[in-house]
């Protein structure tokens, strides 16, 4: 995106005349200075105007250049969530509920008090609704307050920061306080009916070891059940962070999304991180079941972070008495970052999404997501279209790239709501070898009948003997008029605490991966799945060797 | 009765000291279903539940010679406890909201950490409810805790010790008629964010080159 781009999509924006017409003539006057103008070079009385004519008055909303990006901080005008001209259609995320399942939150803070829904927290230690830390000085409640600021944070009321949807309404539950499965499902179903988003910046650990982390079926049950009952039964939007484990601590390939049973999920948006300059952050881990992005940190020292609320005060929180490079007032950090600040980020839009259209179901608000988002990065060679038509642009860093919330919002006002989901599930015993040279273990499923046009998310697990599943890459291929493919998994190293290699192990022997990359594709045709051993087509060969034991593929669309 | 199943866990610890080499003596099984894991006992390490400012300073476990302290992460912290701090265990006072644990992995060689603070999770076929599930409870001897409201299935949590006992329950119970699973209560180690070790600008260069790697391995 080049330096105007800010200025095309707010002039885009129909209804937002009095504001645009004054931004416009602003654009007139400086935009003369160039494209090769940095946003940095801007004057202090730009930046003000600037901010004037968002409408406001939040004392650090220049800080926020995910919310609005004119280059602050050394980043690329423009590379932003878009939210400016939906807040000028006086949509703030009214009405709407948000559950940030996380360590709890600093519920009583000045910039999200207003947006809290009273009674409707939880805190798993105590039984209370007060989800604020008991211990702040053990670390908790400051991560979730920092995701909470994200989506909720009051906008104009002349303190720190805007929210995304800076009237939406919030509970906190601290379920990490309290993690095991029972707690997990607990945090999943918790006021099921009236919550309509999710927020989920956590995952399964640890962080850029390279191992398999699945998620329990309690777990999956437990979307499952907020997926069709919650919300009055249109469905509970299940945000989840994708994960900051693409580096291992040996500075190779650690952490795949895919290898991560909680973002693999159908039921979930899996939401990857751009930096300010709208490339991928450092840390966010690719797959192929990666839905959108959302601007944070890049995972850089020299470049700038995402600013929100952190706990109230200098004694706790990120930003506390001797915090390096933090800011004076003590309630807001502005060294928060990593795909737990994606996610809100993605919330938050979907908050503003259901605002508009609050018939939207959980399968309507991923599709909007998906279709209205931005290809970013597009000198990325690494992109690809699928066959849907028309196709969804897609890449293994990105999803269908970063959220646009002004154009997610707008595509909500006219989608046609979709129809009842269908599920095609098929299973295939293969015994296919999976020898040391590299030469792929295939099986093919032929989908007839399916009576799916438009593919939702495909899931493929797969049941494989192999001492060393790091030695694997999988392919999902498809053949025929789509040709679609979906690398699921990517030779890589398991390491142990000490960052010594040690086998990947997989228990049970059965893995579920998933990918996004067939939405809106007809499903019936032939799939093939390739495993084969990626370490020996680089040259390593170890002597071990498995068999693709069987496989079944289930897609979801209608 | 508690100080019996400190003694028990205290017990299974030390053997699993002495027989650190003999790997099937540590390996045990749970079932999803009818999928068959494996969790494998971390010699010497010691999960310990509950509030985190409950954790350790009530319970003693920092304060013993031999411990030291080798994560913390959401829910629970980790510590791995030398043979003979394992022995004073048994000595110390119990809390009464922390709760320990044996650790396990998945593999022998590493993998992420779990372990069990006790509880069962039983799914049954159908709907049950509180009542009928409490009387299924009675009739089997085991305790009822609740009833987790999901949608497809029952699912009814016992209350069992943290530990290994609530996997013996486990895979007791899931041979019931009724039942189509029974998986112990686990806790596994979860990340939040922002944690990162972020780079030094002078590696950003490598580093971008690195990540741009990883995302060609994954294209096609």
């Amino acid at each position: 995106m080049n330096g105007s781009g800010q200025w095309t999509r707010l002039i885009r924006n129909r209804r937002a005349t009095r504001n645009v017409l004054a931004f416009s003539l602003l654009a007139a006057l400086l935009l003369p200075l160039g494209n090769a103008c940095s946003r940095m070079e801007l004057s202090p009385e730009f930046v003000t105007s600037l901010e004037s004519i968002a409408g406001v008055n939040d004392k650090y909303f220049k800080q926020q250049w995910t919310l609005l990006n004119y280059g602050q901080g050394g980043g690329t005008s423009g590379e932003d969530a878009n939210v400016v001209n939906v807040w000028n259609q006086e949509n703030f995320g009214q009405g709407v509920l948000v559950a940030v399942v996380d360590d709890g939150a600093d519920i009583r803070h000045p910039d999200l008090l207003n947006n809290l829904l009273a009674g409707g927290s939880y805190n798993y230690l105590t039984g209370s609704d007060d989800p604020s830390s008991t211990d702040p000085d053990s670390g908790t409640a400051l991560h979730g307050t920092a995701v909470a600021g994200i989506i909720a944070a009051e906008r104009n009321n002349r303190l720190g920061i805007a929210g995304v949807a800076p009237q939406v309404q919030f509970v906190a539950y601290n379920f990490l306080e309290s993690n095991t499965d029972v707690t997990e499902v607990d945090a999943m179903t918790r006021n099921i009916s009236s919550v309509f988003i999710s927020n989920n910046s956590w995952g399964p650990g640890p962080v850029g070891y390279g191992h398999f982390r699945p998620s329990s079926s309690a777990w999956r049950t437990a979307i499952e059940t907020g997926l069709s009952t919650g919300r009055s039964g249109k469905g509970t939007v299940y945000v989840l962070a994708a994960g900051n484990g693409a580096f291992s601590p040996l500075g190779e390939l650690g952490d795949s999304a895919n290898a991560n049973g909680y973002a693999n999920f159908y039921g979930v948006i899996s939401v990857c991180a751009v930096d300010d300059r709208g490339e991928v952050a450092l840390y966010s881990e690719p797959g192929a079941n990666l839905w959108v992005c959302a601007p944070s940190s890049s995972g850089l020292f020299n470049r700038t972070d995402v600013t929100t609320t952190d706990i109230s005060g200098a004694l706790y929180g990120y930003n506390k008495s001797g915090a390096a490079g933090e800011m004076t007032d003590r309630d807001y950090t502005k060294t928060f970052g990593g795909t737990s600040a994606a996610a809100p980020m993605i919330s938050g839009v979907t908050a503003l999404i259901l605002k508009e259209r609050p018939e939207l179901t959980w399968r309507d608000v991923r599709q909007v997501l998906a279709r209205s988002a931005r290809k970013n990065h597009a000198s990325s060679a690494l992109w690809r279209q699928n066959g849907a038509t028309p196709p969804f642009n897609i890449h293994y860093d990105y999803g269908f790239g970063v959220v646009d919330a002004t154009a997610a919002v707008e595509l909500a006002r006219t989608w046609t709501l979709v129809g009842p989901m269908q599920t095609h599930t098929q299973s295939q015993a293969s015994g296919a070898a999976i020898d040391d040279t590299g030469t792929a273990a295939t099986s093919d499923i032929v989908v007839a009948g399916s009576g799916i046009t438009k593919i939702e998310y495909v899931e493929v697990t797969v049941d494989i003997t192999h001492t060393d599943w790091g030695n694997l890459t999988i392919d999902l291929k498809r053949s025929g008029s789509v040709t679609t493919s979906s690398r699921l998994l990517v030779a890589h190293k398991c390491l142990n605490d000490s960052s010594t290699e040690i086998d990947c192990t997989v228990t049970g022997n059965t893995f579920r991966f998933g990918s996004a990359r067939h939405l809106g594709e007809a499903a019936d045709g032939t799939w093939t799945l390739e495993v084969f051993d990626g370490d020996a087509l680089n040259g390593v060969t170890d002597g071990k060797t498995g068999t693709l034991t069987e496989w079944q593929i289930r897609i979801f669309g209608e | 009765m508690h100080g019996l199943r400190r003694l028990i866990f205290i017990a299974l610890l030390s053997f699993s000291y002495a027989n650190a080499q003999e790997e099937q003596s540590h390996m045990h099984v749970w079932f999803e279903g009818d999928v068959r894991h494996e969790a494998h006992l971390q010699p010497g390490l010691v999960a310990e539940f509950g509030p985190s400012s409950m954790r350790g300073a009530s319970s003693g476990l920092q304060k013993l010679a031999g411990t030291t302290i080798v994560k913390r992460s959401p829910g629970a912290t980790i510590y791995r406890l030398s043979p003979a701090a394992m022995q004073k265990m048994a000595s110390l006072p119990t809390s009464q909201s922390a709760r320990q644990s044996p650790v396990f992995r998945s593999s022998p060689q590493g993998g992420p950490l779990r372990a069990l603070p006790g509880g069962v999770l039983v799914t049954f076929q159908g709907n049950l409810d509180e009542a009928t599930a409490r009387a299924w409870s009675q009739r089997h001897d085991v305790e009822f805790d609740r009833l987790l409201p999901l949608a497809q299935s029952t699912v009814v949590v016992l209350k069992s010790q943290p530990g290994v006992p609530s996997l013996t329950l486990a895979n007791r119970v899931r041979l019931l008629p009724e039942v189509m699973s029974a998986t112990p209560n686990w806790w596994t180690e979860k990340w939040k964010g922002p944690d990162l070790q972020k780079a030094q600008p002078g590696n950003a260069t490598q580093l971008r080159s690195i990540r741009e790697q990883t995302s060609r391995r994954f294209s096609d």
